[in-house]
């Protein structure tokens, strides 16, 4: 019945604290089934090939998304996902680690909203299916 | 026995019952009236000029700091110059349209938003209020 | 009944009302202590570190007091401020000291007070350094967010032969400091931010400051505002238990569970989301009121979708209490009674899952719940089955709390019309406390002059990780995530 939109099938491992994954969450349940098109969460970033980055980050969760993102396999791409992840509105800034995180993270895709709907969600995973 | 037979109405049921995933690309919910999404700058529907003059209250109202105005004076009035809203801050929460006396912003319902890049979350006058298309309910029936 | 043992009677009645209690503090300890501020069923005082001790000592031994357990510790460095909570479950106050030095300079040496604080209560040892605990427990190391739904802190497990000897749950990864977020802020301001600070049920952080600047004004709202604010409290009670149900299945590994619950979540996140515009930011309490009116076709709407509501969410408890699997993973599992659950100030679903009956919504009285019939449910083991089950059980109140609001809802003004700007402040300190699904939710306000206001949020994380961390010893390391996820440990900490 419903149409298959699967180009490659995507892992994605959600990190950081926030209201954001309640969204994120909610958009895998059954009303907004975000398997449709070929996306699930992985628990191990082994797994994953997208990184989705929210919620407020501190400083010492910082240095451990960078360990989070070396463990990921080529080829990864990272989504900013709410306004925290965007702007860096991380409650320590202004500190050499958030200038070390801009340089060596660089995000593909951006969603605003505080938080985005579950189906702001599944727009920016499908465009970034376009994208690859 | 009868436990078969209960059984096998509740499966008959859940063949015609209404699927509960919204297949989304193709088939959208609904959200309601007063949903907060993108700000819109509105029009005089008469004169078809931005009713915003620039007073700056939403700028020192909002609690983001994603809006920044420039305006200068004309006839003892301010008039607005430029209008921009940093979308990468802006929580829509609606501050901005309680604060205004001149009724001149608004928030659409434009709720699916993902830029590529960052620059194009800063948007400007103009595409403000090209957002009015989006200010109906199922505003993709219309696009 | 003779003259003298009338007498006797009167005198040995106990004192429960917050005004005996302020006078009582006043004569015992006079000028030790800076002003008594009263604010209904919390009171907060200044003390010097040199006092401390003293005090202590007298508010936990004293027959009349009895504060015997301690609820919480804040420690604010940047601020040179320390804020220490008393609670007496039985008189249902909460005693707050400030401590402060009086020379302005000096700064609070944190370790000898908690120190000093240990002495008197048990449980004070949580809030000290314990970062040795890293070192010693290295037998199994879990980080957090590995298995996807635990989140916020990483957990050091000691255990011989699949028991569990100690347990340290480390949320320094998820600690923020919410300075920032607040500067420069007035009201308005702060009410679109302030929901953060308890994401889950993002309504009970703006509800508490809102009650606790009305107190300090000493504003009368209207009654239909006081309907929609606790409707509004009650939707999100239900959207944060389903959140936690959906979680504990999560972890059981039962899908059934937890498409169930999420669909059910859904209907509620579209009830808020119709009254207040946003399905997890609310941003919808004012001071004086609330921002807009609901009408009636909402409410009829309402009520026609809460007794689906109800019928599905039975169905799914069904399964907790059916399912073999399931109970095999939650019953008889990490107990917690009911002493050593007041000994770590626990508050909340957590402390009635032990079958103790404490809950500030009947208890303080805030809002109108008065005006409501509805029982506070109560477990009897205190075991992880429990933990969840009372959820169900509160999720059912909750829905008829609801339903008796949206049948009676009075007419009438749902905001005193006010000019924000204009309010002047007396600078002084409040104290406002709200039932927020997991336990007490706490705001410290302070009025600075100019009107910067300055905020420390107290919440129930730290006493549900120490009872957590305490009721793991012993258990099974098959059974960790289940009686982790129990305590629904969710949310960050913030200071
Ligand atoms: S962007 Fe908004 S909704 Fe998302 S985590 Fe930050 S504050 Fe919460
Ligand atoms: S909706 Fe809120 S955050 Fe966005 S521009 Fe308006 S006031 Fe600022």
């Amino acid at each position: 019945m419903s149409i298959s939109l699967i180009k490659s099938s995507f892992n994605i491992y959600v990190s950081g604290f926030g209201c954001c994954k309640q969204e994120i969450i909610a958009s895998v349940g059954p009303v907004y089934d975000i398997s449709r098109f070929g996306i699930s969460i992985a628990s191990y970033p082994e797994d994953a090939d997208v990184l989705i980055i929210q919620g407020f980050l501190n400083r010492k969760y910082i240095k451990r998304l960078f360990e989070i993102y070396g463990a990921m396999k080529n080829p990864k791409w990272i989504v900013a996902y709410g306004r925290c992840a965007i702007e860096n509105a991380f409650f320590e800034s202004d500190d050499d680690l958030i200038k070390t995180f801009k340089e060596k993270i660089n995000f593909d895709i951006y969603v605003p909203g505080c938080p985005p709907r579950p189906e702001a969600f599944i727009y920016a995973m499908l465009r970034l299916m376009e994208k690859t | 026995m009868l436990r078969v037979i209960k059984n096998f109405f509740i499966n008959l049921g859940n063949i015609f019952r209404k699927p509960k995933t919204v297949l989304y690309p193709k088939e959208k919910i609904l959200i309601h009236e007063g949903s907060r999404g993108l700000p819109r700058l509105k029009l005089n529907l008469d004169t078809l000029d931005i009713i915003c003059n620039g007073c700056k209250d939403c700028e020192r109202a909002c609690p983001q700091q994603c809006i920044t105005i420039r305006s200068g004076y004309e006839d003892n009035e301010t008039v607005l110059d430029e209008f921009y809203i940093n979308l990468g801050l802006c929580s829509f929460c609606g501050n901005c349209v309680e604060v205004c006396k001149n009724k001149a912003i608004d928030l659409s319902y434009r709720y699916q938003l993902a830029e590529y890049d960052i620059e194009s979350l800063k948007i400007e006058k103009m595409d403000l209020v090209k957002q009015a298309e989006y200010s109906i309910r199922d505003f993709w029936t219309k696009l | 009944m003779t003259n003298e043992e009338l007498k006797f009677n009167i005198e040995k009645h106990p004192i429960n009302h917050a005004e005996d209690i302020e006078k009582e503090i006043d004569i015992l300890f006079g000028n030790k202590i800076g002003a008594i501020y009263n604010f209904g069923k919390e009171l907060l005082f200044d003390v010097s570190p040199d006092n401390l001790s003293e005090v202590l000592n007298i508010l936990r031994n004293n027959p009349d007091l009895e504060f015997n357990v301690l609820a919480y510790i804040k420690k604010k460095p940047e601020k040179n401020l320390l804020l220490i909570g008393l609670l007496s479950y039985d008189k249902g106050i909460t005693i707050n000291i400030r401590v402060k030095n009086i020379i302005a300079e000096r700064r609070i040496d944190y370790k000898s007070i908690i120190d000093s604080v240990k002495k008197y209560f048990k449980n004070a040892q949580y809030y000290s350094d314990r970062q040795y605990l890293k070192d010693t427990n290295r037998d199994a190391v879990i980080l957090s967010q590995l298995p996807e739904t635990l989140d916020t802190f990483d957990i050091y497990l000691s255990f011989e032969d699949n028991i569990i000897n100690q347990a340290y749950l480390s949320n320094e990864i998820s600690m923020f400091n919410q300075d920032i977020l607040f500067k420069n802020s007035d009201i308005n301001k702060i009410i679109a931010k302030i929901n953060i600070l308890s994401y889950k049920a993002a309504v009970f952080p703006e509800l508490c400051f809102c009650l606790g600047i009305e107190n300090l004004l000493s504003l009368k709202i209207p009654k239909r505002a006081t309907y929609i604010r606790m409707l509004l409290c009650e939707l999100f009670r239900i959207s944060s238990h389903l959140s936690f149900i959906a979680n504990t299945s999560l972890i059981i590994g039962n899908q059934n569970a937890l498409n169930y619950t999420l669909t059910e979540k859904e209907k509620i996140l579209n009830i808020i989301e119709i009254i207040t515009g946003s399905r997890v930011i609310p941003n919808f309490i004012r001071i004086g009121g609330v921002k807009k009116d609901i009408d009636d076709s909402i409410i009829k709407m309402i009520l026609k979708s809460l007794p689906g509501i109800f019928k599905n969410i039975r169905k799914i408890e069904d399964l907790f209490s059916s399912d073999i699997v399931i109970l095999g993973k939650l019953k008889e599992i990490a107990y917690l009674n009911i002493k050593d659950a007041r000994s770590f100030g626990l508050t909340g679903p957590n402390l009635r899952a032990s079958g103790f009956r404490y809950d500030l919504r009947k208890d303080a009285g805030y809002l109108l719940y008065k005006d409501f019939s509805f029982t506070i449910p109560l477990g009897r083991y205190g075991d992880n089955l429990d933990r969840v089950i009372i959820r169900f059980k509160e999720i059912y109140q909750a829905l008829k709390i609801i339903n008796e609001i949206a049948k009676i809802l009075p007419i009438g003004p749902v905001a005193k019309m006010m000019d924000h700007s204009a309010i002047v402040f007396e600078e002084s300190p409040i104290i406002s406390s709200v039932e927020c699904p997991d336990g007490i939710f706490k705001l410290y306000i302070e009025i600075k002059p100019g009107s910067e206001i300055e905020i420390i949020p107290i919440g129930p994380v730290s006493n549900n990780m120490h009872a957590c961390e305490q009721s793991l010893e012993g258990c099974n390391f098959d059974n960790l995530l289940t009686t982790i996820s129990s305590f629904c440990i969710e949310s960050p900490e913030m200071y």
